[in-house]
């Protein structure tokens, strides 16, 4: 029988900021442990909160074998790598101090604006490790900071916000670009030209991804009803689209192994390459029982049984800077949109409660709201320009994606 | 016994949960666990500050109060602080649901009743893939407060959720079924909703167009309403978002006209089918609270915090979405309250136009989105052919004075999965529902 461990701790120091002052510190130190037995045909979990016996644990795990739930697949094994990265960012003992100090300097350079939400240092820590031979750890502690502007004559919840993820924690930056933002936000504009034209996504953007990840999904694909199910092979989208699960630790802030304990060459596994649709994400179930590529693309709570899931992806990068995308014109940066969707056929639609005019250095005029639409073949073909190789700022994981869309006014 | 610590206010959350979760895709058993776990939440106020900490470690919790509270200043003046002068000291037990508790429905019991649903799913050839999923959810809370609140009470949930794919020629429709019931036999007798429900999505995806976008007469199906009123104006309502702010608190004067005559919208109140919430995560009792009546603002959800900013009465309203978290002000069933007509009086007043039976998910800003799954055309006031529709959005304010009739029934709609997100807090279970909701001249994408 093979027992494995799996264990994820999250450690949180997080600062709630209300009316550009600290309001609370939260301390926040959770693990979790599973121990998963395998007897070649089933798997078997027992799990806990907090401190925990693991041998008691190992006899649940091995009780919970007669639910019976199938798992006839090799667990992973025979792989030791761990990453690391703990950077000293903020002292505990200066955390509170530290927060209240950029908030005031933001408040002096900012005075016609409020700000509120969170500034967080977060460490997390998840480790898999089995009798076969498997022995993978990750700890990564990196900076968060997510402030909701409101300007102070504003009526709305919101009006902009500023995120950073980040290794490192950089004032200076995080100024500059609340100073970007709010000074563009002040300038009020037309839009010049309705109908299609060059839009800017930040890449972080949840929507844009979403049909994408949603059709890709192996047993979506395996069972015929995806969107893409008859187009696996086939060339859909634009030469220069390149679409890839990526789990790099040392680029992209996520864990580089998948909740079965698998690891892909690199870290990554491109899904989609120069606008084929190469193959689906799977995990060790899917893949097997559709006779797909296998993708290492489990997720899972920390009790629950691995399944398959997205975890974390990227485009092939351009190369270009987003001032070499935008070839010197402005266009329409989609800042703030929330509660678009696409219809079943791909169609997307997306109201922009926040635009700016945007030249690839500042953003220079703030729009009225608008609508933009497009298709998920056009924005991913035709329509695609690329993502830039430069981020919204230094330290932050964010860069820009840059498409042709449809834009009108609400 | 918690020592709290002196010139503080020190209140203790502890949640003591059970939860199953039995799960099948295209009938292979894919998960079947049952998780049962304590923690705990502390919070201290200094009267400047607050001070948080979640753990597991029930049985050590005195030191961590006693650690926390070194982070906090003392304040001799805490019990005068307007904050704490609105938290109540209720002391009471309301334990709901210990005789029928689902920890004690046996797993094979569940896994029967999931399984219930397998033949419909199973007949009909246009459905490629499905997942099934059994869930249900016992929390029973403690609350303890070092101005004397002790408080112990119970909510709990079970439920089906049900996630398919179709396929028909090139088209392709994902769409969901719920079933809630607060216990488990009150689960029984949805299998002929979930027939129907397959069979309308069937017709949807057979017959189904891409709607020609424009500005139309809308009318909201009553989940499609509740989710309305919760996007749309229930998020403005929760006080927190006004706090310190002057120009909102000048905007959101109580007594101002935001919407039509007739539409009023209320958060909380004893529905069958709604959020059991007796006492919130500050341990105050929770109100039934007016929003808007007859278009007219009429009250708003605080906390504690925002009460005593806005100098306004305490709602009930500051939830977690479990113990790792702060409560925060959120809403509870969000409802629109019916109206004086029938349904089909109320599909007499819409010649042409569009009916929205069913969602995929909502959100409201200043512009608000619905993205229907459902909606069908209205010809001739009659429910037409089924129509593609990404995105319904508008100004929140002209489209509350844009309702423009109301039926005369009223269904309210909890679940088992998803939930209302805020800020890092998602998803927290909220129910909502209303009339059938006419709305003129709404932006359909």
């Amino acid at each position: 029988m093979i027992i494995e461990k799996y264990y994820t701790r999250s450690k949180q120091s997080v600062i709630n900021i209300e009316n550009t002052s600290v309001k609370s510190l939260k301390k926040k130190d959770i693990s979790r442990t599973a121990i998963r037995a395998y007897d070649g045909k089933r798997i078997g979990i027992g799990a806990a909160l907090g401190k925990c016996d693991e041998s008691r644990l190992a006899s649940d795990a091995k009780l919970a074998l007669k639910k019976n739930i199938p798992y006839p697949y090799a667990p992973s094994a025979d792989r030791v790598e761990s990453f690391s990265y703990l950077p000293a960012l903020i002292k505990d003992e200066n955390f509170v101090d530290e927060a209240q100090d950029l908030l005031s300097q933001i408040a002096k350079r900012q005075p016609l604006f409020g700000f509120s939400h969170e500034i967080s240092v977060i460490e997390s820590e998840s480790c898999i490790s089995n009798n076969v031979g498997l022995d993978l750890s990750y700890k990564n502690r990196y900076f968060a900071l997510t402030l909701l502007l409101k300007e102070k004559k504003s009526s709305n919840i919101m009006d902009a916000f500023v995120d950073f993820r980040g290794k490192s924690y950089d004032k200076n930056e995080i100024l500059k670009e609340i100073d970007r933002v709010c000074s563009a936000f002040t300038k009020k504009a037309r839009l010049e030209k309705k109908g299609r034209q060059t839009v800017v996504f930040l890449s972080e953007d949840g929507l844009i991804y979403s049909k994408l990840i949603s059709e890709l999904n192996g047993m979506k694909v395996g069972t015929k009803s995806s969107l893409f199910a008859d187009l696996i092979g086939k060339k859909a989208f634009g030469e220069n689209f390149t679409f890839m699960q990526s789990s790099d630790p040392y680029n992209d802030q996520v864990r580089f192994f998948d909740a079965e304990g698998s690891v892909n060459p690199d870290y990554r596994y491109n899904l989609i390459e120069n606008g084929v649709i190469l193959r689906p994400f799977t995990d060790k179930k899917t893949a097997a029982e559709y006779k797909l590529p296998y993708s290492a693309s489990a997720v899972s709570d920390y009790d629950s049984v691995p399944h398959v899931g997205f975890f974390s992806g990227r485009l092939k990068n351009s190369g270009k800077t987003i001032k070499e995308l935008l070839g010197g014109k402005k266009a329409v940066l989609v800042y703030l949109s929330s509660g678009g969707d696409f219809t079943p056929a791909g169609d997307m639609s997306a109201p922009v409660q926040l635009a700016f005019y945007f030249d690839g250095t500042d953003y220079l005029c703030r729009l009225p709201q608008i609508q933009v639409k497009s298709n998920i073949y056009d924005m991913f073909g035709k329509g695609f320009k690329g993502e830039s190789v430069d981020k919204i700022c230094p330290g932050s994981s964010c860069g820009y994606l840059v498409m042709d869309m449809d834009v009108s006014e609400i | 016994m918690i020592k709290f610590p002196k010139n503080l206010y020190t209140d203790v959350r502890i949640e003591d949960v059970f939860e199953t979760r039995i799960s099948y895709a295209l009938n292979k058993l894919e998960e079947d666990k049952i998780r049962k776990y304590a923690g705990a939440f502390i919070r201290i106020f200094d009267g400047a500050r607050w001070y948080y900490c979640a753990t597991t470690n029930i049985d050590g919790l005195q030191a961590e109060v006693d650690s926390l509270a070194l982070a906090a200043k003392k304040n001799l003046k805490i019990l005068k602080n307007k904050t704490v002068e609105k938290m109540q000291a209720n002391v009471a037990r309301c334990i709901k649901y210990e005789n029928n508790s689902v920890e004690k429905i046996k797993s094979d019991k569940k896994t029967s009743y999931l399984k219930s649903y397998f033949g419909k799913l199973n007949s009909e050839k246009k459905i490629k893939m499905w997942h099934a999923t059994y869930v249900d959810r016992r929390v029973v809370k403690k609350f303890f407060s070092s101005i004397g609140a002790k408080i112990e009470f119970d909510n709990q949930k079970c439920g089906v959720a049900i996630r398919f794919d179709m396929v028909d020629k090139k088209k392709n429709l994902s769409e969901t079924f719920q079933v809630c019931s607060k216990v488990f036999d009150g689960l029984s007798g949805n299998e002929k909703k979930f027939s129907a429900h397959i069979g309308k999505c069937l017709s949807f995806i057979e017959n189904s167009v891409a709607v020609k976008p424009g500005r139309y007469n809308v009318i909201l199906s009553p989940i499609a309403s509740g989710i309305f009123a919760h996007e749309s104006f229930g998020h403005k309502s929760e006080a927190d978002f006004m706090v310190g702010d002057e120009t909102m608190k000048k905007e959101w004067t109580i007594g101002k006209k935001v919407g039509s005559p007739i539409l009023s919208i209320c958060d909380g109140g004893d529905h069958r089918d709604g959020e059991d919430v007796p006492f919130d995560d500050e341990g105050n009792i929770k109100k039934e609270t007016f929003l808007i009546k007859n278009g007219i603002l009429a009250g708003r959800l605080h906390s504690g915090a925002t009460a005593a900013d806005l100098d306004e009465e305490i709602t009930g309203n500051a939830r977690a979405i479990n113990f790792e978290y702060e409560p925060i002000v959120r809403m509870t069933t969000t409802y629109i309250k019916p109206g004086d007509i029938s349904l089909d009086e109320l599909f007499k007043k819409v010649k042409n136009g569009i009916y929205v039976e069913k969602l995929n998910h909502g959100s409201g800003m200043s512009t608000f989105t619905l993205a229907p799954s459902l909606a069908y055309e209205i010809k001739d006031s009659k429910i037409g052919k089924p129509l593609n529709i990404a995105v319904i959005t508008g100004d929140v304010f002209e489209t509350l004075n844009e309702i423009s009739g109301l039926s005369n029934e009223l269904e309210i709609f909890s679940f088992v999965g998803g939930g209302c997100g805020k800020m890092a807090q998602w998803p927290l279970s909220v129910a909502f529902g209303g009339p059938y909701t006419f709305v003129r001249n709404m932006n359909v994408q």
